[in-house]
């Protein structure tokens, strides 16, 4: 089973018939246009292709947990940001009236109008949905792309050899620590421990019998995994990629559909604010 | 010039005041197999890391005298340098694999070095055929067992082409067929012709294992050379003095010969005991030995209690799609020690985590009871002090600055009165033999009493059943004596235990009844002298009894028979046979 953040070999489509490379083009034009654009209508575009992507690529459910927690957190910052956006002039491409439209908005001493409109829940909405975006990407790719298929393709794309380093001990590193954390975790609770507390500095406290151990296998899979890829002599020469680059006419297609999207995303944010709020 | 070469060499882990080495001097020329052997903390990890840089470049500390390997200054390289002429497996596999397939994995080591394609092709065919991984190239390393995949780990050490091949305790993981294929990979290369030299370390565990397949023995005790020569010196007593132990044919012959009985030479592998066995026999004109009428009761007979586990109909399923226990049914009586058994990713873990509570059963009419309640129904701190379960890792445990906090963290979780919890843990570090170090900080514990500091943390608890996952590895023999000496005193307290191991030595010697398991179904369950005595029942689930049992099931047509379960008990049944009246 695999856990959050580790690849897992599987027969689908994404797995096998999709070259790593057009895997990170897809990835590198997603982010970008998931980063540039502001409406959420067009962020529900990228949102569509994800879904598909998921599904395809059998990634399971549970890996958005973690993005629902972060959706969750970044509630209160996002909100703080957003109460701030009732200037009308904030608004290229939405009626300006309908945008400051106020939902709740109060006029306060120092800060002047702040609150909710209509404008600033679509801004906050983009935000959310961006996060969910990148994530649904990046897990179908890190799900999908052995560390010795991305290792090649960044070598044969030239990356410097510390990067790919750092890169494949983090590949590998993330799930093994999450293992580390599962059984920590058990071995405590079987002790009788519980994060029971609500005050921040008891939880701190209470979180020692978990952090220690963890902190330390930490540096000890570290490591042993520092030592089992040096022994092998990685990071030692200019290595020779064992799987040559070699795409197929459907990477081609995904690609070039991918890039001329993109490329029609940028030109109407750049010349038509298509994609801004 | 010999490939290795260690003058007057020293080294000191920062930070420690014992030299972890000390004053080493050895010669080693290529073409053999070294044991290098010696008890946890000896200095054996110490010494194979000097040899490929890891000391002093990863780990730092001082280093005093010269290590050359293949005329190269060890402390002047880099560890790339040296890893195209040293390799090291480490104990465990899963750090060491890195690809998608075998034939990626293998190829990742050449790659690195630069090669050309073709040459990395020819080192990955070499490599994969010396592993016996040839069909397999195309597999995920993930699916492979436990002992494949750290043949897989030797494969990308192969392809390496190195002139010293280590390995660190390369089997201590794995189940006895798994022990077996790594070290008969090991030999396989070594025997070929090549003047590759190969040193495998070991603590004792397997000690039967490693001595089948070594000519020569260094053997480190408290980081100094004791022993150096051949093969035979596995049946030195002194192996029993340091707390390694000897293989179990070298005790039982040594004992019969201590007792009087004119043995020629004591034998350090199964075939050797077997031929002098014969020899024994065929001198005194004994064509088939008999069975003294005490034979089998040696252990005084133990009655049982009520039953406390019981399990019907368990299934787990793993998303998504890793079906691990198959409708598993069993039972643990009050007083048992039962020992399970099987490969690795049998499910004895996962069943494990069922009897505590840790998971839930993915089918509806599954039982899971223990003492009568229904686990998945209950609370984990109310299951804890009726049963509780110790990880094979006491790091994923330790936590506290001294062994005493760590034993009263479990009374402290669960609010027990102060008065309370300072007998539960003083009895705790009595059972253990903790004694004396109750102020010492835990990380500094060497690694048997880390061992035994994991399961006392538990005991305050108080828990009626206790599961231990494998209570032995790591452990060389002493500390394994210990610990299983310790558990013994917890069930004669009342307690009932279920071990997980692959220790089958352990198994043999201490469990009343083991439970086999293959690929998430019981395949046996029975006394233990039973199930040993079914040897191709036991290979279904990559399991080989003890050598001492095997001894017997090679000797059958001498009228030996296929259970005997411990060195003493084969002592006794020959003695009987060959000095009567004195067994």
């Amino acid at each position: 089973m695999a856990y959050w953040l580790e690849y897992e070999s599987r027969d689908t489509p994404i797995h096998k018939g999709v070259q790593t490379l057009t895997k990170l083009v897809v990835f590198g034009c997603i982010g970008l246009l998931a980063g540039l654009w502001w409406d959420p209508r067009y962020q529900l575009l990228l949102v569509i292709p994800a879904i598909l992507l998921i599904r395809a690529s059998k990634l399971p459910l549970g890996w958005f947990k973690v993005v629902a927690l972060a959706i969750v957190t970044s509630l209160y910052p996002v909100t703080l940001t957003a109460i701030g956006q009732t200037n009308p002039n904030l608004f290229k491409v939405l009626d300006k009236t309908w945008a400051t439209t106020p939902i709740a908005v109060v006029t306060l001493p120092i800060a002047g109008r702040v609150g909710l409109t209509y404008g600033s829940i679509m801004w906050m909405l983009a935000a959310e949905l961006r996060t969910l975006v990148v994530a649904s990407y990046a897990f179908v790719f890190i799900y999908t792309t052995s560390m010795a298929e991305l290792t090649d393709t960044l070598l044969t794309l030239k990356v410097p050899r510390p990067v790919i380093f750092v890169v494949s001990i983090a590949y590998k590193l993330i799930p093994q620590l999450q293992r580390v954390v599962d059984h920590i975790l058990s071995a405590q609770r079987l002790r009788g421990w519980t994060l029971r507390y609500s005050n921040p500095v008891k939880i701190v406290r209470r979180a020692m019998p978990l952090m220690k151990p963890l902190m330390r296998r930490a540096a000890m899979l570290t490591e042993q995994i520092t030592i089992a890829t040096e022994i092998r002599a990685f990071g030692t020469g200019k290595p020779t990629p064992t799987r040559p680059l070699k795409l197929n006419r459907i990477d081609y297609i995904i690609m070039g559909i991918t890039i001329v999207l993109t490329l029609i995303g940028l030109y109407g944010l750049a010349f038509h604010n298509a994609g801004l709020l | 010039m010999a490939l290795i070469e260690l003058k007057n060499y020293s080294f000191r882990y920062r930070g420690f005041k014992r030299k972890a080495l000390s004053n080493i001097n050895l010669e080693i020329e290529g073409g053999s197999v070294v044991g290098l052997i010696g008890r946890a903390g000896a200095g054996k990890t110490t010494l194979l890391k000097s040899l490929i840089g890891i000391i002093p470049f990863v780990d730092a500390g001082e280093y005093e005298g010269e290590v050359i390997v293949n005329g190269l200054r060890v402390k002047e390289q880099t560890i790339g340098d040296m890893a195209r002429y040293v390799s090291i497996v480490l104990e465990n596999p899963e750090v060491q694999i890195f690809s998608l397939t075998v034939r990626d994995d293998v190829a990742f080591g050449p790659a690195n070095l630069g090669l050309p394609l073709e040459e990395i092709e020819k080192r990955v065919q070499y490599a994969i055929e010396e592993a016996e991984l040839k069909g397999f190239e195309e597999r995920n390393p993930n699916d492979l067992s436990g002992g494949e995949q750290q043949s897989l780990a030797i494969a990308g050490a192969l392809a390496m082409m190195p002139r010293v091949l280590t390995l660190d305790e390369p089997v201590a993981m794995l189940d006895p067929v798994g022990k077996e294929r790594v070290l008969s990979v090991v030999e396989h290369v070594a025997r070929r012709g090549s003047d590759t030299l190969t040193i495998i370390s070991e603590a004792g565990a397997d000690i039967e294992a490693v001595a089948e397949k070594v000519d020569r023995v260094i053997t480190l005790h408290k980081g100094e050379v004791i022993q150096d020569g051949p093969r035979s010196l596995f049946a030195d007593p002194i192996l029993d003095q340091i707390g390694v132990g000897r293989p179990q044919v070298s005790s039982l012959f040594a004992g019969l010969r201590e007792a009087g009985v004119p043995v020629n030479h004591i034998p350090v592998t199964l075939d050797e005991a077997v031929a002098e066995m014969k020899r024994l026999l065929d001198e005194r004109g004994i064509e088939r030995i008999q069975l003294p009428p005490h034979y089998g009761q040696c252990q005084q007979p133990r009655t049982f209690g009520e039953e406390i586990v019981r399990v019907e109909n368990l299934h787990h399923v793993y998303l998504p799609n890793i079906h691990a226990l198959k409708g598993i049914s069993m039972s643990v009586r009050s007083g048992e020690i039962v020992g399970i058994i099987g490969q690795n990713g049998s499910g004895k873990t996962t069943l494990a985590r069922h009897l505590v509570g840790l998971l839930k059963p993915t089918n509806r009419d599954a039982v899971v009871q223990v003492m009568g309640k229904d686990i998945p129904k209950m609370d984990l701190r109310q299951v804890i002090k009726m049963i509780n379960y110790v990880f094979q890792n006491p790091d994923d445990q330790i936590f506290a600055d001294t062994v005493w906090e760590e034993v009263a963290f479990a009374p402290m979780m669960m609010d027990m009165p102060e008065q309370e919890t300072k007998a539960l843990v003083q009895e705790a570090i009595e059972v253990f033999r903790l004694k004396g170090h109750e102020s010492d900080y835990t990380m500094s514990l060497p690694e048997d009493l880390k061992t035994f500091l994991a399961i006392a943390s538990i005991l305050p608890l108080k828990p009626r059943i206790l599961l231990i996952d494998e209570p032995t590895t790591g452990l060389d023999t002493w500390g394994a004596q210990v610990m299983m000496d310790s558990i013994e005193q917890l069930r004669a307290a009342g307690h009932t235990i279920v071990i997980i191991t692959h220790t089958m030595k352990t198994v043999a010697r201490y469990c009343d009844r083991v439970i086999v398991m293959n690929k998430g179904k019981i395949i046996a369950d029975g006394p233990t002298r039973d199930v040993f005595s079914r040897p191709e029942k036991l290979l279904e689930a990559d399991i080989k009894p003890p050598q001492i049992t095997q001894l017997g099931q090679r000797l059958a047509d001498r009228g030996f028979p296929s259970d005997v379960l411990t060195v003493e008990e084969m002592q006794d049944l020959l003695l009987y046979n060959l000095k009567p009246g004195e067994e």
